[in-house]
């Protein structure tokens, strides 16, 4: 049995001056896709970003794979982050020196791990980007450069994709084909996947849903 | 994906504004790499050729003129001196030798000297093929002055009065003298390398002046007029005690003028070298001016950069090793350019030496390298960790969630 993707408890975050962000306890079993839904303000964005470890939880815990995420030093935490999630922002941010290649080949140098470049060239042919390798992010269409993100998310076969707002900037029909993808994409690595959004689109794709409350 | 790979890339990215800010840094290596190489060359040069001789003796004049004329044969000679003062300078006490030069004429730029075989001996001189002259026909090459003239063993050439390309241009031929070469020399990386040599005779015959010149003194009858000369006589010491009076001695003589090598050259460099240290002024100049270029541009960068180095810190990349990549590009791009600016330097000194006359004359080369130089490399590696510390120091402080969440709302 793998442990739970992701295991909050008790887990809140107070930004100065403000009233403290207070989570659910919430669990994710290895494998299985939530979308984490609410009105901007109720802290989506954040509590990605303390699943990911970058930043620390005023109190309570957060374990990814079995792993607490407060017992490792903030080096040993970069490391994990690079290796075990994969992440998706807004902004599909890519480097804009590397090709589309080397920002791939980027996510597993960062995290040492070795680097394939058929891996690489394989998940850009599934997220039909083939052939695009050699070519500037600058070159790119919205659409291919949230492509490349996505699978430089998926380079490192991390135990879960954590989404931040992925859709928002899309249309409908590019909201469908990105979450289709993610789902998939998941599925195909055997990774958990949590989607923030306040879009309601997303939420026929993702089995489970947590609400949080502004 | 390796580091070099992304220093590259980065560098490329921006390739117009790390290139205006490398330009200035090379310009700056490579206007000093210049100097230093031409600095040094043309010192050791001159110090090669004034090795050995403890004080040059000739006609009253500038000293650095005569040092300059009958050392380094680059200015006119200050006059002649008559055969009588060569004699008791050469027969002085305090004198442990002394070589007799006779100059006034060339041929197709190089100066014909009139000597003893002494003089080749003492630059350390070795025939490449041929004899010494045996009579006042015969004249041996230098290296230099045998390849550039195009001349070899037997063949006939005649003097030019004059020894300045001007003069010698103006000059009339000594057409009832013909020399023969009779040997050429070795390269010896010294003035002799330059020179056309032949006895001291046979340039009094060239002038119509015909008598005998004996380094032994024998005695000389003492009928009529002599009026035979030399031009300079090169000296060596018997004893330090000579340094001090010799050429007091020496400048007693009307006829007469000592002129010390080593205090002329080193005047010389003195002078040379301020020429030199305004010239190296600029050099720094725009090494500084990189550097504060180098500077403002790693800064800004980093503003537009905060969200990559963000991205490579959510792909595992640790705070350090944000840090150190940002120091390291600073170190890259002023090392890239420091390679640049020296290879260049050496480029341009080695184009100096082959197309600038008095260049080529001084053998001057760009295929040396000074220690200094790994010197210059470390000054430019450290100018561009410097100009890359704030930066660093900036990114190591940034909270990447803050970075990231401004972005994703
Ligand atoms: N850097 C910050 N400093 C202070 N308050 C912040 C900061 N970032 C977010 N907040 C506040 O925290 C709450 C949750 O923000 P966020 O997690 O971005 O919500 P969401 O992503 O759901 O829109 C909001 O009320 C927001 O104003
Ligand atoms: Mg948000």
């Amino acid at each position: 049995m793998r442990p739970d993707s992701v295991a909050t408890s008790q887990l809140t975050y107070r930004y100065a001056a403000n009233s403290a962000l207070r989570f659910p306890d919430w669990s994710v079993p290895a494998g299985q896709s939530w979308a984490v839904l609410g009105p901007s303000g109720s802290g989506k964005t954040t509590l990605i970003q303390l699943l990911a470890g970058l930043r620390t939880p005023t109190t309570g815990t957060v374990c990814i794979a079995g792993t607490g995420l407060r017992e490792l030093t903030e080096r040993q935490r970069d490391r994990f982050r690079g290796r075990q999630l994969g992440i998706v922002f807004q902004t599909f941010h890519l480097l804009p020196a590397l090709t589309v290649l080397d920002n791939l080949l980027l996510a597993p140098y960062l995290a040492h791990l070795p680097q394939e470049p058929r891996r690489a060239r394989e998940l850009l042919r599934r997220l039909g980007l083939a052939g695009l390798e050699r070519r500037y992010p600058h070159a790119l269409s919205q659409g291919q450069a949230q492509r490349v993100a996505l699978a430089r998310a998926l380079m490192n076969r991390p135990a879960v994709i954590l989404a931040d707002e992925p859709t928002s900037a899309l249309d409908d029909a590019a909201c469908e084909g990105m979450l289709g993808l993610l789902v998939d994409e998941a599925a195909a690595c055997e990774a958990s996947l949590v989607v923030a959004t306040h879009d309601r689109r997303v939420q026929r794709h993702l089995a489970h849903t947590l609400e949080l409350q502004p | 994906m390796s580091l070099l790979r992304m220093l590259r890339a980065n560098l490329r990215h921006d390739a117009l504004t790390a290139g205006l800010n490398m330009l200035l840094l090379v310009l700056g290596m490579a206007t000093i790499t210049v100097l230093l190489l031409l600095g040094h060359q043309i010192e050791q040069r001159l110090h090669r050729d004034a090795q050995n001789i403890d004080l040059v003796v000739g006609a009253p004049g500038s000293p650095l003129q005569l040092i300059l004329s009958s050392i380094f044969h680059l200015d006119i000679p200050t006059g002649n001196i008559p055969l009588e003062d060569a004699r008791w300078v050469d027969q002085h006490p305090m004198v442990e030798a002394s070589i007799p030069l006779a100059l006034g004429d060339s041929y197709r730029g190089f100066r014909i000297v009139g000597t003893e075989p002494s003089y080749i001996g003492h630059y350390g001189g070795n025939l490449a093929r041929g004899a010494l002259w045996d009579d006042a026909h015969g004249a041996v090459l230098g290296a230099e002055a045998a390849r550039r003239t195009g001349m070899d063993l037997g063949d006939p050439f005649h003097g030019v009065h004059g020894i300045t390309s001007a003069q010698a241009g103006a000059g009339l031929v000594h057409a009832d003298h013909e020399y023969r070469v009779s040997g050429v020399l070795e390269p010896t990386g010294t003035v002799l390398d330059r020179l056309i040599l032949v006895s001291v005779e046979s340039v009094w015959l060239v002038h119509d002046i015909d008598d005998h010149w004996s380094r032994t003194g024998a005695a000389r009858e003492a009928d009529g007029v002599d009026d035979r000369y030399l031009t300079a006589l090169l000296v060596r010491y018997r004893t330090p005690l000579a340094a001090a009076m010799l050429p007091r001695a020496v400048d007693a003589r009307d006829a007469l003028q000592a002129a010390s090598p080593a205090y002329e050259t080193a005047r010389l460099l003195q002078l040379a070298g301020i020429g030199m240290g305004t010239l190296q002024l600029f050099g720094w100049l725009f090494i500084t001016m990189a550097a504060l270029g180098f500077f403002a541009t790693l800064y800004n960068a980093l503003r537009t950069r905060r969200h990559d180095l963000a991205i490579m810190r959510t792909l595992g990349a640790s705070r350090r090793r944000i840090t150190a990549l940002l120091l390291l590009e600073g170190v890259f791009m002023s090392g890239t350019a420091a390679i640049l600016g020296l290879l260049l330097g050496h480029g341009i000194t080695e184009l100096l030496g082959q197309f600038i006359p008095q260049a080529r004359q001084m053998h001057i080369s760009g295929a040396l390298l000074l220690p200094q130089e790994a010197l210059m490399v470390a000054m430019a590696l450290l100018l561009g960790l410097l100009a890359a510390l704030v930066p660093a120091w900036h990114a190591y402080r940034t909270d990447i969630a803050t970075v990231l969440q401004r972005r994703g709302d």
